[in-house]
């Protein structure tokens, strides 16, 4: 927990000073393909771009990606597992359905198939994961609703003249709290895997700087260019182990 | 209930999410920018073809007539027809699809055992060092991309080291055939199965261990430790056949997920399969293939659900009730 934490608060400070710590990405100033060294700790890739200016560039667009469409997942996920959960009965069943429907979904195969479609924009990849990672979460918050609704204390808030939000608003949401931050993490991990790897593909968004454009560069220089490869792969895993052991702490806990 | 009729039942709860997945489909052809003719029918075919498509598809009828003609297509068997490969769509998947099957039921079985071992090891060792060193393990394995340790993979073991090849399913230059095939097809599975197992395979760890520890704290098991039964017998002979459901039914929910790994692995490693197939359609604007592969696969996905839910079912009739 404290070491995702401490890996998420590093990426976060990182991201946030990417301009000042590292020159353009895209610049092509430097020799091409040369290794780590003092001058490029991380090496230059093909065109003669440095990859720790890549990778720090990155780290903003992950962030980015991983935050805004966990985001967009839990508080769809919120809203559809509270409703379930207050409504009970038929919408209860047609809302469980379609959350099992979206679950059944392969997930990445829809992104690529959306993004081949409608064309590749960051903003329309943030949308597609974020519209379809939100079903575990709605599970999870109306099974902690249910129980929640049936405590006494949810009786006497009813009795003392309280609606259906507030209600979940003010005893069913701090209560599931823990749960959901760990959900919103997952998510997060879950956002920046698929971003990162769409971008790999060369299905990513061309203008903005991503840990997945590097990789995918990397490919053709696996013989050449350990560096392309190992660095910025590395910052992808460690910050989705951040993710990973953030939700992980933070379930434990409860 | 009997399993026959649990089975059925169960098939008939998929029939609906293969309709709302066939929806889902037709709307975001006809959502996309553009002429959903071009998405139907594919980019680069004359005049006359478009005239003959148009008719075809129903395209200057109203949307639920449309939807009609494009379902009835689908259910005879006719996905379209792709440009890049220059065959009906449902031959290129056909073509494709077993190097994928090959690939992912290896990688599936590869993750279950290993999942299942070192939960075994975890929790029959009871040292801690042992214990948190495969839960470290684990979070590493799951938190890794797929696209990133298989190029590590390829660099350490293929580049490197040489023992294994780069990327393929059989070695280009040589027409092997019997058993010298089949061995080449091995040595060229080994890295992307691999790959695609190590993720899964940590989830199943994970999955495995708590349900061991907590099926090891129910009291049958105190009962059986009484009568004086070997740690070893009541791990394997009490704890794991109680464990499996639980396994089971994560591999079936899992399977979607897993779907992404594979078009991942299959790219990195030039593998012959639908992922691959998918990623070329997408990124040379294939259309019908890219939808139609998109169709196939998530239909696919729900009966694998569907059998995975039906060994749960037959291996612990309690699910049956549920």
């Amino acid at each position: 927990m404290r070491l995702g934490a401490a890996i998420l608060v590093l990426l976060m400070a990182i991201a946030a000073g990417s301009s000042w710590l590292a020159g353009n990405p895209f610049s092509t100033a430097a020799p091409p393909l040369l290794p780590p060294g003092w001058d490029y700790p991380f090496g230059t890739d093909d065109l003669g771009r440095d990859v720790l200016s890549g990778v720090i560039h990155g780290a903003r667009t992950s962030l980015y990606a991983g935050v805004s469409a966990a985001t967009l997942a839990a508080a769809l996920g919120l809203l559809v597992g509270g409703f379930s959960a207050i409504r009970r009965g038929a919408a209860d069943q047609v809302l469980m359905r379609g959350t099992d429907f979206v679950q059944a979904l392969p997930r990445f195969l829809l992104v690529v198939t959306i993004v081949s479609l409608f064309g590749h924009s960051f903003a329309l990849i943030i949308l597609t994961i974020g519209l379809t990672e939100w079903p575990v979460t709605a599970r999870l918050f109306r099974a902690q609703a249910l129980t929640t609704l049936e405590r006494e204390f949810v009786l006497a808030a009813r009795a003392a003249g309280a609606g259906n939000l507030a209600i979940l608003w003010r005893h069913v949401l701090p209560a599931a709290l823990p749960v959901m931050g760990a959900q919103l993490s997952y998510h997060a991990g879950g956002a920046i895997l698929i971003e990162s790897g769409l971008s790999l593909l060369g299905l990513g968004d061309p203008s903005v700087m991503s840990w997945g454009t590097l990789l995918g560069g990397a490919l053709r220089f696996m013989r050449e260019a350990w560096w392309m490869s190992v660095f910025p792969g590395f910052a992808v895993t460690l910050t989705v182990l951040g993710c990973n052991l953030v939700a992980e702490g933070a379930t434990r806990r409860r | 209930m009997t399993f026959t009729r649990w089975a059925a039942r169960r098939l008939l709860l998929a029939l609906p999410v293969i309709a709302g997945i066939t929806v889902l489909t037709f709307f975001l052809i006809h959502l996309a920018p553009g002429d959903p003719l071009y998405l139907l029918a594919g980019d680069g075919g004359s005049p006359a073809y478009y005239a003959e498509m148009r008719a075809k598809f129903a395209l200057d009828r109203p949307l639920p007539e449309q939807f009609a003609t494009y379902a009835r297509a689908l259910v005879s068997g006719d996905f379209g027809y792709s440009f890049t490969y220059e065959a009906p769509v449902i031959e290129v998947l056909t073509r494709y699809a077993p190097a994928s099957v090959l690939l992912g039921a290896t990688a599936l079985a590869l993750s279950v055992f290993g999942g299942a071992l070192l939960a075994t090891l975890s929790v029959m060792h009871r040292s801690p060092v042992l214990d948190s060193a495969i839960r470290a393990g684990s979070a590493l394995m799951y938190s890794a991309p797929v696209y990133w340790t298989g190029q590590v993979l390829i660099l350490v073991v293929a580049v490197k080291a040489g023992l294994l090849p780069v990327g393929g399913l059989t070695t280009a230059r040589e027409t092997l055939s019997g058993a010298a095939l089949v061995i080449d097809v091995l040595q060229h599975l080994i890295l992307p199965a691999v790959t695609l197992a190590v993720p899964f395979m940590a989830v199943i760890a994970r999955v495995a261990r708590a349900a061991l520890i907590d099926v090891m704290e129910d009291t049958f098991i105190c009962a059986a430790r009484a009568r004086g039964l070997s740690p070893r017998q009541l791990l394997f002979r009490h704890a794991w056949p109680q464990a499996t459901a639980s396994v089971m039914t994560l591999a079936g929910q899992y399977a979607p997920q897993i779907i992404g790994g594979a078009a991942f692995t299959e790219y990195l490693f030039g593998w012959p399969g639908l992922g691959n197939v998918v990623l070329h359609a997408a990124l040379h604007r294939d259309y019908p293939l890219v939808t139609s592969a998109f169709l196939f696969i998530s239909i696919a996905v729900v009966f694998c659900n569907a059998a995975a839910d039906a060994v749960c079912a037959w291996l612990d009739p309690r699910v049956r009730l549920a």
